[in-house]
């Protein structure tokens, strides 16, 4: 398990088109990350400037998440509006880039610190096909119960 | 804390117990006229002052935000009115769950459109009384620049009962001013026993739970109140038939399936207190979920238990005592023939009506949260059987060794119609009405 | 205006400059919650919360600020008030070096001082399914290993017999499903 928050400058001519951008985002470009996000977040902060904020807690290592969102060409779209003097559309720039900027929580709570997302969306979902059995359960005999039942819950 | 009764409409802290009540919507067309509807209407109204059980007839006056700016009342003034009030109900439907046949475009003609303006509310021990009072007041209305908007009519069912048999209104906040007893319907105390609930959770211009006076900062609001107003039609045929087909034909399963749904028996005793049937001196109002955490006794999601938790979310009744509800509701319609098995054309239902400071904190969280959803309870996205649209996966399980797991054939209550009102206290109706 | 729901979802990523000389008594603040739940235990029982991360910033010259980013299920006005009735002294170990605090009560101070100093999300993700609450994954990881365990315990039984298993496990994961 991993959490990251970055925070860097932004351009101040960039700030509202930023803003605009990230509200407009159809789809998340986090969707394309090899590694599982429990939740993320980008939000245009006002401190001294405005400065982007980027946080995220998922199931692999920092320096592997890093990796991989530096690598997304939407994660350069967004960067590109922030101070750097680099050309963040580079991958190893980029990475360099939010592992400078990075900072440490000192406080962080979790209820399930320990569960994956995969894990936690299984168990959403066993738990939605039990519910939906428990209420069928009503009008079936015996046989037809313990039939439905290892039929949806294999051993 | 001295409350001005003279200046607080009837209704408010006291119940009229009369068994019929008419509802009037006015249209404002000219400003003027609507002034002189109010300057007319302002010596009827009942105050909590006047208010005793041998008037014959009550009266009361409130206005939706389009009234108040038929009425031309100063935008600054307009604006320090909540925004939800300000919007109306018909657009916050999707929040209340009135979507699919119960949306806005279905509801009674004017009811949600912006023009009705102002309500005249009339309750009398007799349909006579009442009729006639509604009939003076629909003459004072026709024409002029006025217009009749809608006009409905409500009536008590035996005991005090709603078209589904159970008794209603008598649960009710034990509210600072009354002589309501705290226990059970007050706020639980830090270490024992229960007090009242503040005021200002009902009335603008008191302390409140949160110890803020609100409304302190327009003198229009000081003894006011907000109303919420909803025709609620109800598929009777439909939920008996459904309880006949779980009981199968057993009538003490019915009354106990009845009962777990409710939350309450159908003379409403508390299932908190009489777990196994009617029990007379239980004290049906005196009680807390506290004692039945896993929903033994009153299932987690059964009606009366999702729309007043009280101490059920923890921390006492901390988290529910800012959501508090005073019901002044009656039904309307004839009630269905025990032996029918179909609606037929008669509609019947319940004209709902509570009243609070806050619509968004208080009557919003209640139908959109509690109602409308079961997650504040750990229920998923159950939605109450009774009275919510139904979910396509909505279910109630009906905690018990084994439980049960009921799911409705269909919808029981439809949103006919809605407004959200301001209740003006007596000096606020009189500067309103002034020229 | 600030973008705070996100589907079930609900996102506070609340900013505040913090007086001189409070950085110290907050990081043993966060410390003595890092080895320890028991301040925390309010908020966690309310199964509302799924995520509380507290970051400080430093700037140039000044104190830091700090962010305070929170995911929950529900809407934010009941989340804020219900977390300053319930947990008053808990907020206020953290945020009485915060500009401008007025304290966790009255809960209408609280909720107008973090509408100030809120900046929900510009973009918010996750990656559960749509049916994720805090109460449902809760539920739904309790009853993971019950469901398990059932799984082996009804191995190769028949009808009659599975049907006696079955409605004791029901009874037992009622509030599970």
């Amino acid at each position: 398990m991993g959490d990251l928050v970055v925070v860097a400058p932004v351009l101040p001519t960039r700030e509202t088109a930023l803003r605009h951008h990230l509200r407009g985002l159809a789809a998340s470009p986090l969707v394309q990350l090899p590694h599982a996000t429990h939740f993320a977040r980008f939000v245009v902060v006002p401190l001294d400037g405005p400065r982007l904020l980027f946080s995220s807690r998922f199931d692999v290592s920092v320096e592997s998440y890093i990796g991989a969102l530096a690598r997304l060409p939407a994660a350069a779209t967004i960067w590109c509006h922030c101070e750097s003097g680099e050309d963040l559309r580079d991958p190893a720039r980029l990475s360099e880039y939010l592992t400078d900027n990075r900072l440490t929580s000192p406080y962080l709570l979790a209820p399930w610190p320990k569960v994956s997302v995969a894990e936690v969306n299984e168990a959403l979902e066993r738990q939605a096909r039990l519910s939906a059995l428990v209420v069928e359960a009503a009008v079936l005999g015996p046989i037809g119960l313990a039939h439905a039942f290892r039929e949806r819950f294999p051993r | 804390m001295t409350l001005d009764r003279d200046d607080l409409q009837g209704n408010i802290l006291r119940g009229y117990r009369f068994r019929h009540a008419g509802y009037l919507f006015a249209h404002i067309e000219q400003a003027d006229a609507g002034r002189r509807l109010l300057r007319r209407l302002v010596d009827s109204v009942t105050t909590e002052e006047k208010w005793d059980e041998h008037l014959p007839w009550t009266l009361n006056v409130a206005l939706t935000a389009c009234g108040l700016k038929a009425l031309e009342l100063d935008l600054a003034a307009l604006t320090r009115f909540p925004a939800e009030f300000r919007i109306g109900m018909a657009a916050r439907a999707e929040e209340l769950g009135d979507v699919g046949e119960s949306a806005p475009e279905f509801w009674d003609d004017g009811l949600g459109t912006g023009q009705a303006h102002v309500l005249i509310t009339v309750y009398a021990p007799t349909e006579t009384a009442r009729d006639e009072r509604m009939a003076c007041w629909k003459r004072q209305i026709e024409g002029g620049g006025l217009g009749l908007v809608h006009e409905q009519l409500a009536d008590g069912l035996r005991h005090s009962r709603e078209h589904f048999g159970f008794a209603d209104g008598f649960s009710q906040p034990a509210v600072e001013g009354t002589k309501r007893n705290p226990r059970g319907e007050g706020v639980m105390r830090r270490f024992f026993g229960w007090r009242q609930v503040r005021l200002g959770e009902f009335v603008l211009g008191y302390r409140d739970e949160d110890g803020v006076v609100a409304g302190r900062d327009l003198p229009l609001l000081r003894n006011g109140t907000f109303m919420v107003w909803r025709k609620l039609e109800q598929d009777v045929a439909l939920f008996r038939r459904w309880i006949r087909e779980l009981a199968r034909g057993d009538p003490e399963e019915e009354d106990w399936l009845k009962a777990k749904i409710v939350g309450r028996w159908p003379n409403g005793d508390s299932l908190v207190r009489s777990p196994d049937g009617h029990d007379p001196g239980s004290g049906r109002n005196q009680f807390r979920y506290g004692r039945d955490p896993r929903g033994l006794r009153c299932p987690v999601g059964a009606h009366v238990r999702r729309a007043y938790p009280r101490d059920a979310l923890g921390w006492r009744t901390e988290r529910t005592k800012r959501s508090r509800l005073i019901r002044r509701g009656m039904p309307y319609g004839l009630p269905l023939d025990e032996r029918a098995t179909d609606t037929g054309v008669e509609k019947r239902g319940l004209i709902f009506v509570c009243l609070n400071a806050s619509i968004a904190r208080q009557f919003e969280l209640v139908q959109g949260q509690w109602l409308g959803d079961g997650d504040a309870f750990g229920l998923g996205s159950a939605r109450d059987v009774l009275v919510a649209h139904p979910h396509a996966a909505g279910t109630m399980t009906v905690q018990g060794s084994p439980p049960r797991f009921l799911s409705p054939p269909g919808q029981f209550v439809w949103t006919r119609g809605g407004e959200y009102l301001f209740v003006p206290g007596m000096d606020a109706l009189r500067a309103l009405a002034a020229t | 205006m600030e973008r705070r729901q996100f589907g079930r979802w609900g996102a506070v990523t609340a900013l505040t400059p913090l007086r001189r000389g409070w950085t110290p008594w907050l990081r043993l603040v966060f410390l003595f919650g890092s080895l320890t739940n028991v301040a925390a235990q309010p908020i966690l029982r309310s199964r509302v919360i799924a995520l509380g991360r507290w970051t400080l910033l430093p700037r140039a010259g000044k104190p830091p600020a700090m962010v305070f980013e929170t995911n929950w299920s529900g809407a934010w006005e009941n989340y804020i008030a219900d977390l300053g009735r319930i947990m008053p002294w808990q907020w206020r170990s953290i945020w009485s070096g915060a500009e401008r605090f007025p304290g966790p009560l009255p809960v209408t101070d609280l909720l107008s001082w973090v509408d100030v100093y809120d900046h929900g999300a510009d973009h918010f993700y996750t990656g559960y399914d749509d049916t994720a609450t805090t109460q449902n994954v809760s539920r739904a990881l309790a009853l993971r290993p019950r469901l398990a365990r059932f799984i082996a315990e009804v191995d190769g039984l028949g009808p009659d017999e599975f049907g006696r298993h079955w409605r004791r496990f029901t009874t037992e994961v009622q509030g599970l499903v």
